[in-house]
């Protein structure tokens, strides 16, 4: 992805580190900037309110970057800057040698999350970007302990297991006290029982559904009395199928996912199995939600532009008291990648693998197939019931009214589907060939379109 | 499926209220429910399921599409130029009067905004071209097809109305007469004195009935102004000599120079704050000739006496001038200002608004050269034709070695701050003013002088710089 000023915008993690960014960008308050064209990299040191300049570096490659400022937002102000005065010209920035506090980060980057580095090598004097690159061997280790660190693990699962099984019968139990004693009362009281049955899940390791329970209550309050007590049977019916379907084969990575945890990125890097599709991806859609447990989760959207699953979601969380975080991704945007699936019957949720930089000619978008424009989200319920919505691509359509609520309907006037976020007039006054949204059965979440004023973002 | 739908909507009642549903499940359900190690929970997994696959909800009332968007005359602003235009939203604050002059500066290069990107509330003072989007979601014919007349009158906003009198003014000044007159009557105070201000367009002798006819029965006392001033303008005798005696004694007649002795006329120092509030009333009431009768001068030999260098006085009598003044005292009134010294560029603008476009652009250099602290006048003076200012021009304009000064300055001392906001706000009027060569020349001259290319502030010169004028490739 090129470092442009609507990349550098869309990393801004609000209105007022753009604004203050845009205060550092003089050169005066740069002592230093310098670039590795070959190593992707740029970095600066910029004078700060304490005797030591702020150190700033980032990757022009993918983006990521690092400041030693106490700010508690990333990217801070200083990166913002040092991208942007580098967007703009970077002619100031010399080339030259990557200095030791670039090459530790980055080190420090590449070896994240993935086998212990060696702190012996590791804090000798003389580091460069090619060590820091070089993948540190494995410490060879005990038999003996490995043997008992296997043996305490193979506990440790079972023990897992055991838990998870007894926090499932819980909740079954749980969903059947709630119908027994009227589902009136569960929703005049849902946000104390969904907290509770939560807690319990979160002992038995369930952490999963454990989100999704304490997630109930703030799903169902802003829906009407009807559509409430929908949604709360919907919901409950689905956690049932899920909870049967997981009971009955624990292995399985999809439904051990959606109960417990994910699987870690480097696992899906390592297994062999996993879909990878390199294809063209168009970014469609961001949603940013902020949990009851303090967590964000912000999910990517992607429209596959050529073979493959129509969609990818990119997934991750971050703590919410750290601010909203960048996105890596500008809206709209078109690149080449290499995509891994985490395993599952429709493959959806992937982390984002070889990424090569885009060309500069936009792709279409691929037709909307079959006459239905759910009869993909139909299929997905029959190979996996327990998902609740899914991403469709829809034909050409036009907004409508009935009475208070705004419909997609086709083209042909065939289908017709209720929309849960009201676009601005303006845009609702706009013909669409074709858009993508979020189905859940009940409701149209519009990401994204394409219109007779060309590609319009209906939810960023 | 209606059987199936009503056995759900059962169950769905009875779990609602508490207990077993399995008895209100359909016959070939309760079958299979028999084999579930609980049923209750077997019965809730179909019925979440079924909601969503075997049925789907219908509109409660029949779909409405919504009004196309209508498409402009204009193209929108090319792809690759959007970014930097969204850039100066988000990062500057824009006045309601800055977004539609960039409104503007882009119609004169011949494009209008993306609605994605920005979508104008208010019409009235933006380009004509934005008229088919005013309102466009609650009329059901699209007028631009349509010609202004006494049948379509009401198919017309009012603001469409407005430009499409002024441009009837232009090539039929009786039939837009006619038709104001026809159709003023009907509408609201506000609403007429627009219209009638369209009169102002090529106003000759055979409005004077109409004009007289308003002074002596409309029922706003605005517009009755309005119309006394028109006629003022026609050289129609007012009835205001007791006032405008009034006014000239507030003024003095005398002489200047040892061998040319040329007759001036300067406002007299005045004690009080009344005295001078009363002066400023007569000054919105009286018109050129009345003033210029009771100095027993004829208007043009006032104008020709004016003694500029009081800015207060000085913007009074040009505002005179430009409210009542015929067409040639107009002309002259700039002349003066435009050659006079100690005459302040701040007075220019009512004169300049009653000038055509090319009237405009005639004195806009002498404009440039004259004004000291700003380009309020010099922009006010390109209304219609943005963007147009060559280099030459610019680098005659001794605001801009303010300017130069002011950057430099903050360059060097990052805590000069206080000059930030003019900064910010001369390189938004340059952006509008300057043709693509001259803005170019302008950011090189300020990135030498010490800013920084990613300031915000030269975002628009950038636009500027980038946006071929009628080229959207």
């Amino acid at each position: 992805m090129p470092l442009d000023h609507d990349a550098i915008t869309a990393l801004a993690p609000d209105q007022a580190s753009l604004k203050a960014a845009n205060g550092l960008t003089k050169a005066k308050k740069w002592p230093l900037r310098a670039q590795s064209e070959a190593d992707h990299l740029v970095w600066g040191e910029c004078q700060g309110s304490g005797a030591n300049p702020y150190r700033t570096v980032f990757d022009t490659a993918n983006h990521s970057y690092k400041c030693t400022c106490p700010s508690r937002k990333f990217p801070c102000k200083h990166v913002l800057a040092l991208m942007w005065m580098f967007a703009d010209d970077p002619s100031p920035f010399q080339p030259d040698a990557v200095p030791d506090w670039v090459s530790d980060w980055l080190g420090r980057r590449r070896t994240t999350g993935s086998k212990p580095a060696d702190s012996a090598d590791k804090s000798a004097v003389g580091k460069s970007l090619d060590e820091a690159r070089v993948e540190t061997p494995d410490k060879l280790t005990d038999p003996k302990v490995e043997a008992r660190r296997q043996a305490a693990a193979e506990k440790r699962a079972k023990d897992t297991e055991a838990a998870l099984f007894a926090a499932t019968e819980d909740l079954q139990q749980w969903i059947s006290d709630q119908l027994r004693t009227g589902l009136a009362g569960f929703l005049h009281d849902m946000t104390d029982r969904c907290r509770s049955i939560a807690a319990r899940l979160v002992d038995g390791k369930a952490q999963a559904l454990a989100g999704r329970l304490d997630e109930l209550p703030a799903k169902l309050m802003p829906l009407n009395a009807e559509e409430r007590l929908e949604t709360a049977l919907l919901e409950l019916g689905k956690i049932v199928i899920l909870t049967k379907a997981w009971r009955k084969n624990p292995s399985d990575p999809e439904l051990r996912r959606s109960v417990a945890t994910s699987e870690t990125r480097e696992s899906l890097f390592e297994n062999p199995a996993v879909l990878r599709v390199s294809s063209h991806w168009e970014v469609i859609g961001e949603e940013i939600v902020t949990r009851r447990d303090g967590m964000v989760s912000q999910a990517t959207w992607l429209l596959n532009l050529g073979e493959g699953p129509d969609f990818a979601v990119l997934l991750d969380f971050f703590q919410a008291s750290l601010g909203r975080r960048s996105s890596a991704f500008v809206m709209g945007e078109q690149f080449e990648a290499e995509l891994h699936f985490y395993p599952a019957r429709m493959p959806l949720r992937a982390i984002l693998g070889e990424r090569k930089p885009g060309g500069s000619e936009k792709i279409v978008w691929p037709s909307a197939n079959g006459s239905d424009p759910l009869t993909p989200f139909l299929d997905a319920q029959d190979a996996a019931p327990w998902l609740t919505r899914g991403p469709i691509l829809l034909p050409a359509g036009r907004f409508c009214r009935a009475g208070t609520d705004i419909w997609w309907q086709s083209a042909d006037g065939q289908h017709a589907l209720r929309i849960v976020n009201t676009p601005p007039a303006h845009v609702a006054g706009m013909q669409l060939s074709s858009s993508v949204g979020l189905w859940d059965g009940k409701r149209l979440s519009l990401l994204g379109a394409q219109s007779n004023w060309g590609r319009i973002q209906l939810h960023d | 499926m209606t059987e199936l739908s009503q056995s759900l909507e059962k169950i769905k009642s009875r779990w609602m209220v508490g207990g077993s549903a399995a008895e209100q499940a359909p016959p070939e359900l309760r079958v299979c429910l028999g084999g579930a190690d609980d049923p209750e929970l077997a019965l809730l997994a179909i019925t979440a399921q079924a909601g969503i696959v075997a049925f789907r909800s219908a509109p409660s009332a029949e779909l409405t599409p919504y009004a196309a968007l209508p498409e402009l005359p204009l193209p929108t602003l090319p792809e690759q130029h959007r970014s930097i235009f969204r850039r100066i939203f988000a990062l500057q604050k824009i006045s309601n009067e800055q977004s539609n002059l960039l409104l503007h500066f882009l119609a004169s290069r011949g494009y209008v905004t993306h609605p994605a990107d920005f979508m104008p509330s208010r019409f009235d003072d933006l380009p004509a071209c934005y008229g088919p989007w005013n309102g466009w979601d609650e009329r059901e014919a699209v007028v631009s097809n349509l010609e202004l007349s006494e049948e379509a009158w009401d198919h017309f906003l009012p603001g469409e109305r407005v430009n499409a009198l002024f441009d009837m003014r232009r090539q039929d000044a009786g039939k837009a007469r006619s038709l104001i007159e026809a159709k003023a009557e009907q509408l609201p105070a506000e609403q007429r004195l627009r219209v009638i201000q369209c009169l102002g367009q090529n106003l000759s002798q055979g409005d004077i009935p109409f004009l007289e006819k308003l002074v002596g029965s409309d029922r706003s006392q605005k517009v009755q102004a309005l119309a006394t001033a028109f006629l003022a303008r026609l050289g129609r005798n007012l009835d205001e000599a007791e006032n405008a005696q009034e006014l000239a004694d507030f003024h003095q007649a005398g002489k200047k120079g040892l061998i040319n002795r040329k007759t001036i006329v300067s406002a007299r120092k005045l004690k009080t704050a009344a005295q001078r509030a009363r002066r400023s009333e007569l000054y919105e009431i009286v018109s050129l000739p009345g003033l210029a009768a009771a100095l027993q001068m004829d208007p043009d030999a006032l104008i020709a006496s004016w003694q500029f260098g009081e800015d207060v006085m000085d913007a009074s009598f040009c505002g005179l001038v430009a409210r009542t003044g015929s067409d040639g005292q107009l002309s002259a009134c700039v002349d003066r200002v435009l050659s006079e010294k100690s005459a302040a560029a701040d007075t220019l603008p009512p004169l300049l608004e009653r000038l055509s476009a090319e009237d405009r652009k005639r004195h806009l250099p002498k404009i440039l050269a004259k004004e000291e602290h700003g380009f309020d006048t010099a922009l006010s003076c390109m209304h219609g034709y943005l963007g147009t200012i060559g280099t030459a021009d610019l680098e005659k304009a001794p605001f801009l070695t303010e300017l130069l000064a002011a950057i430099r300055a903050q360059a060097d001392d990052e805590k000069k701050t206080g000059q930030t906001a003019l900064i910010q706000e001369a390189l938004f009027q340059l952006g509008l003013m300057a043709d693509p060569v001259a803005a170019q020349a302008s950011i090189n001259t300020f990135l030498t002088a010490g800013m920084s290319r990613a300031d915000a502030a030269l975002l628009i010169l950038q636009l500027n710089a980038a946006l071929t004028p009628g080229d959207p490739s």
